[in-house]
């Protein structure tokens, strides 16, 4: 309930200026500068911040994962809400209103 | 996970995933140990040619670009080519002496380059120590001002040191001297003859007890740092990454497997990075160096000058310099 809240009143996420990322096979290495840290990224992770060059909104990043992954749609929004919640929390991204 | 997951997959996919510039021998200080050929000859890479060569790396996947030299600042292009690496994506290192990190540089750096990290040299606690291995007087004092005004910008530094013969009665006060500046302190070495063979830096060898107090120093403040490589179970034991996860650029467009092996693989006034890096030899063979002197110390640990490593570089380098100084440096140290 929470998460949906959150994601209700976003309307466009995009990367933090602070982020440099590579893809290394199916997976992404992000490293963020400010806070000095090296992330590794999944597959889905990676499709998410590669679809972050350009800003995006929750229901455009939904449907450029349901093209690119089999998924249902269900599972899939739930799992993006948890994916930008915890890209979020590590300053991965940042909402714009 | 990035040295277990990551790591091998750069090495399994041969991705160039960091590769340094030697963007000029030139330095304004004076380093009785430096390593530098400064009498090599070559002409140097234009802007233009980093242009193409940056966009070249970002394209192959490199991640990590670090900035050295000489003194990386005094490249004529040096925030052309750190504005254009900010723009195409790398995570900017850079290796600098400090002497020209004043704070208005420190300030263009931030804004231009959003560096991932900013390491200076460190070669004692006191002035007298420091000036003697730069032989610049005052470059201890102008050093820690410029630390204090870039860290209070916001950069984030740190700080290497070598151990030497001049400077190992300090080593555990360099160590106190970065704690009190909050600055992370990485030990490199051993001090080895010069790329070109020049064995003069080893008359300021340090007792192999310098090393082990430096270690010592650097296990009591990072008790759970791993010494793992992230090899994986598919792939052959190596000392290091060389040869399959990034590559050296010289100030003349020489690409070297290693900055310290010098052999180069291919020249960038002749052909593209990705060329070089796709079918030159040299790779392999720096390679399977590796992984030979994996094999070496795979019973016993590696000792080199003293140092608890080894660096086939140096091996070669030493070769290059036969002399009763460094006649006994590998293994029966």
């Amino acid at each position: 309930m929470f998460t949906e809240i959150i994601m209700a009143t976003a309307k466009t996420f995009s990367l933090h200026p602070q982020v440099r990322y590579r893809q290394v096979a199916d997976e992404g290495v992000l490293v963020h500068l400010a806070r000095g840290q090296v992330l590794v990224l999944n597959a889905v992770g990676l499709h998410i911040v590669q679809t972050l060059r350009q800003p995006k909104t929750r229901e455009a990043l939904l449907q450029s994962i349901l093209d690119r992954f089999a998924v249902e749609k269900a599972q899939a929004s739930a799992d993006l809400d948890l994916y930008l919640q915890a890209l979020e929390q590590e300053e991965v991204l940042v909402r714009q209103p | 996970m990035y040295s277990s997951t990551i790591l091998p997959k750069v090495r399994a996919l041969r991705i160039p995933h960091s590769v340094s510039l030697e963007l000029t021998y030139r330095c304004n200080l004076d380093c009785f140990y430096c390593y530098n050929d400064r009498e090599k000859p070559g002409k140097p890479l234009s802007l233009a040619q980093y242009e193409r060569l940056l966009r070249d790396l970002a394209r192959m996947q490199t991640l990590f670009l670090l900035f050295t030299g000489g003194e990386p600042l005094m490249h004529p292009h040096f925030f052309a080519i750190g504005g254009l690496s900010r723009e195409l994506g790398f995570a900017v290192q850079i290796r600098t002496n400090g002497h020209s990190l004043i704070p208005s540089v420190a300030k263009r750096i931030l804004r231009e380059i959003q560096p991932y990290s900013v390491e200076v040299s460190l070669h004692g606690a006191t002035p007298e120590v420091h000036d003697r291995q730069t032989r610049v007087p005052g470059s201890f004092a102008r050093l820690l001002d410029n630390l204090k005004s870039a860290q209070a910008l916001g950069l984030r530094l740190g700080a290497v040191m070598t151990p030497t013969a001049w400077n190992e009665h300090q080593i555990e006060d360099m160590f106190r001297l970065c704690d009190e500046l909050g600055l992370p302190l990485r030990v490199q070495g051993p001090v080895a003859p010069r790329d070109n063979g020049d064995p003069t830096p080893l008359r300021i060898r340090p007792s192999d007890t310098a090393w082990d107090r430096a270690v010592q120093a650097v296990k009591r403040r990072q008790p759970d740092r791993s010494s793992s490589k992230g090899n994986s179970p598919e792939e052959p034991p190596a000392l290091c990454g060389v040869g399959v996860a990034g590559l050296d650029i010289d100030p003349y467009g020489n690409v070297l497997a290693c900055m310290h092996l010098r052999t180069p693989a291919g020249n960038l006034h002749e052909q593209s990075i990705e060329a070089i890096w796709q079918h030159s030899p040299i790779f392999q063979r720096a390679r399977q160096a590796s992984i030979n002197a994996a094999q070496r110390f795979s019973q016993k640990p590696p000792r080199q000058l003293g140092a608890p490593l080894f660096c086939i570089a140096v091996e070669e380098n030493l070769a290059k310099a036969p002399c009763s100084a460094c006649a006994k440096s590998t293994e029966s140290d």
